[in-house]
């Protein structure tokens, strides 16, 4: 609104336009404001231009917040921008990605080479087919196998001289015909000659290094409103009047071969069939892995994170960030990355991984080991199940909520579910936030206390056991307290059953049974705890068959954190009482 | 001299050949022109303000029965309660003498008796306005 004479600009809603307009006319007493004085009547004509004027000032308010929206990464809404927004991050923001499955082949002929764009075909559950083709050269061994051949879905299949879209001035040839290209499949061949036989395939650069010269075959992706431009070298640097990769002349030859997508749609396939024309006989296939990854391009808070992170790690896995960046760009999802320095115990010079899906994780490291400095490796951890149960207490006011107990034990219950989802790595339950969470839900609710206890189900093993909750344990100050089992029945220091807990003073995990009401100390060095660390060492041959194992945190540990290969899932469990 | 108490720009934006100004409408004048824009305004027409408009326009093509006719004299009515407040209308007079002769040429004419006050005068003061419109082609 208007302030004395002062227009406010604060307000960008027609009304309040609007009324600052005219409380601004309402403080004039001179000029021709001063006596135009029926503003305040709908059906007179300065009203009428009072609501053009306010129409005006909203369309260029709204316009002018569009723009400086538009200019930055972190408002940005238009794909175009993101695009154009990311383009000097040297991030080409990815259309369609084809959905890639996994198989393995022995071959029923006597050729040893699936060669690149070779055709197969898969079957989703629905019955629905979807046509597969490799990406790159296979080479069969002497046996006549190849284990992992990655396939990628493809909607069509093109290969053919895109010579008559060359824009030899900007050396570029624009794809806009093909919106749901899966770029990683493109491969650009020049033959110099115009002959068949001289095609040469030239290689993705993602940079300008100082060793690149103008004989290199190199190009460049960028992309644009219209879709992929694909850069040819050639244009001169001024600054240095270098000429940075070899230059596409007329008479030369451009063949262009890829792939198109059916995005989403390609997820799920299986039942692999060879379906081309290089293999002879009956080849067996085997699905590795069911095709998964394909999309239909990035959703706008993709490409805002992605876009800063690729440029931090230039295509190359230094830090750990580099590589979670860089698995994430390449569409792998749910998987915790950790350094080997942070792992219990320390293992320099490794880069550990685990996934939801461990055949995926070999995948990933196929991948990450290519763009790994030298002399560190990665590793695949199996991932390990855990289940956070959480005991919360607490009161309600029934004078401030409609709420019955049960309705409210379900918010702290969906609130829980709401902040964590279930299966994922590096969950960190943090009791601040929850209880936050919660109150804004509803406020009558007030949260007493909360017990933490994390849960892990162990496989039938002879061998030792080492079982890391790799967060504080609760030691307590006699017996137990720290850890619990359920009922072992199966071991080579007992034929009863019996249990585990831990023994606080020694440090060390105690078999236990009770013998007439009373407890017996079967063993009371069945393994270690070590409770900084949270990890427990049970011993060779102390359980045999599957079992759980619970572990007490800190009565005054408030936070837990899924570190590692722990795959969390979290169970409340609330009691709720009116307040009296 | 009755002092002026409305005040509006003139909806011709004439030139004031005295004041090198645009043309002003007072009072009764200012008045008559404001009623006569909401008639005038179809809904829709000014951006944001969707309920101003008494939408006569769209009477033309209608047959002139009761039905419409009252359904009009109520939008009318309406419409000028709501949106010009110095006004009371006191009755609103349909041209029937077109009814019979140019039935089929769409043109509506309507006489609107209202009341207001102004100026130093307390006295409610009667006035009359003419509103027609016909189809153009």
């Amino acid at each position: 609104m208007a302030v004395g004479n002062q227009i406010n600009i604060g307000n960008l809603g027609f009304e309040d336009i609007r009324s600052s307009i005219i409380t601004f006319l309402k403080t004039q007493d001179t000029g021709a404001a001063s006596y135009l004085n029926d503003y305040d009547y709908d059906g007179s004509a300065l009203s009428t231009l009072i609501d053009l004027l306010a129409y005006n000032t909203l369309y260029y308010g709204y316009y002018s917040n569009m723009i400086a929206n538009e200019m930055f990464l972190d408002s940005a809404q238009r794909e175009e921008s993101l695009i154009s927004l990311t383009k000097p991050l040297g991030y080409a923001v990815p259309g369609y990605n084809s959905a890639v499955g996994k198989i393995s082949l022995t071959k029923g002929g006597r050729f040893n080479e699936i060669p690149k764009y070779d055709k197969f075909t898969g079957t989703k559950s629905d019955g629905s087919v979807y046509i597969f083709r490799t990406i790159e050269t296979y080479e069969l061994n002497e046996e006549g196998k190849n284990p992992a051949i990655k396939l990628y879905e493809a909607k069509s299949y093109i290969s053919s001289e895109f010579t008559s879209l060359i824009n030899y001035e900007s050396q570029s040839i624009l794809l806009s015909d093909y919106p749901d290209i899966d770029i990683s499949s493109l491969t650009v061949e020049v033959s110099v000659t115009g002959k068949e036989e001289d095609f040469v395939e030239y290689i993705l650069s993602s940079n300008i290094t100082t060793n690149v010269d103008e004989n290199q075959e190199l190009y460049w992706l960028e992309r644009n409103t219209e879709g992929f431009k694909i850069i040819f070298g050639g244009l001169e640097e001024e600054l240095t009047n270098r000429t940075v990769g070899k230059r596409i002349v007329r008479g030369d030859l451009v063949r262009l071969s890829f792939i198109t997508s059916n995005g989403v749609d390609g997820n799920g396939v299986f039942a692999f069939s060879y379906d081309g024309d290089a293999l002879s006989g009956n080849n067996e296939v085997t699905t590795i892995n069911v095709s998964s990854g394909g999309s239909d391009g990035p959703d706008i808070d993709s490409i805002r994170f992605y876009a800063p992170r690729w440029f931090a790690s230039q295509d190359r896995a230094v830090t750990k960030d580099d590589c979670t960046g860089m698995l994430q760009e390449r569409g792998f999802e749910n998987f915790n990355l950790w350094g080997g320095d942070e792992a219990m115990p320390p293992e320099y010079g490794k880069v550990f991984m685990s996934f939801e899906d461990d055949d995926l994780c070999n995948v990933a490291k196929e991948t990450l080991d290519e763009k790994l400095v030298v002399t560190i490796y990665s590793e695949c951890v199996p991932s390990a199940n855990f289940v956070l149960l959480c005991n919360i207490v607490g009161e309600f006011n029934p004078n401030k909520t409609h709420r019955s107990e049960e309705d409210l034990s379900d918010i702290i219950k969906s609130t829980i579910f709401g902040l964590y989802q279930d299966d994922n790595f590096g969950v960190e339950f943090n009791r601040d936030v929850f209880v936050d969470e919660v109150r804004k839900k509803d406020d009558a609710i007030t949260i007493d206390s909360i017990s933490l206890f994390i849960r892990n189900e162990q496989a039938p093993s002879n061998g030792k056991r080492k079982i890391k909750f790799l967060n504080e344990i609760n030691k307590g100050d006699g017996s137990g307290g720290g850890i619990a089992s359920s009922k072992i029945t199966s071991s080579s220091i007992s034929t009863d059953p019996f249990w585990l807990e831990d023994n606080p003073n020694t440090g060390n995990v105690v078999a236990w049974r009770t013998v007439n009401g009373l407890k017996n100390i079967i063993s009371d060095d069945a393994g270690t705890v070590d409770y900084d660390n949270g990890v427990v060492k049970i011993n060779e041959g102390v359980v045999l068959n599957d079992f759980s194992l619970i572990a007490e945190l800190p009565h005054t540990q408030y936070n837990f954190i899924a570190k590692e290969n722990m795959l969390l899932e979290i169970f409340p469990n609330v009691i709720l009482v009116p307040r009296g | 001299m009755t002092s002026i108490k409305y005040s509006d720009i003139n909806f011709s934006f004439s030139k004031n050949n005295l004041s090198n100004d645009v043309n002003i409408r007072t009072n009764e004048n200012a008045i008559k022109q404001s009623i006569k824009n909401i008639l005038l305004t179809r809904k829709g027409e000014r951006p944001f303000r969707d309920n101003i408009g008494a939408n006569i326009h769209n009477v033309l093509f209608e047959n002139f029965n009761i039905s419409n006719t009252v359904s009009l004299y109520s939008t009318i009515r309406n419409q000028i309660h709501s949106f010009e407040p110095r006004v009371t209308i006191d009755d609103i007079i349909f041209d029937d003498s077109l009814k019979d002769s140019l039935i089929d040429s769409n043109i509506l004419s309507l006489e609107i008796i209202f009341s207001y006050v102004t100026g130093t005068n307390r006295e409610p003061i009667q006035d009359r306005l003419t509103v027609g419109i016909e189809r153009v082609r």
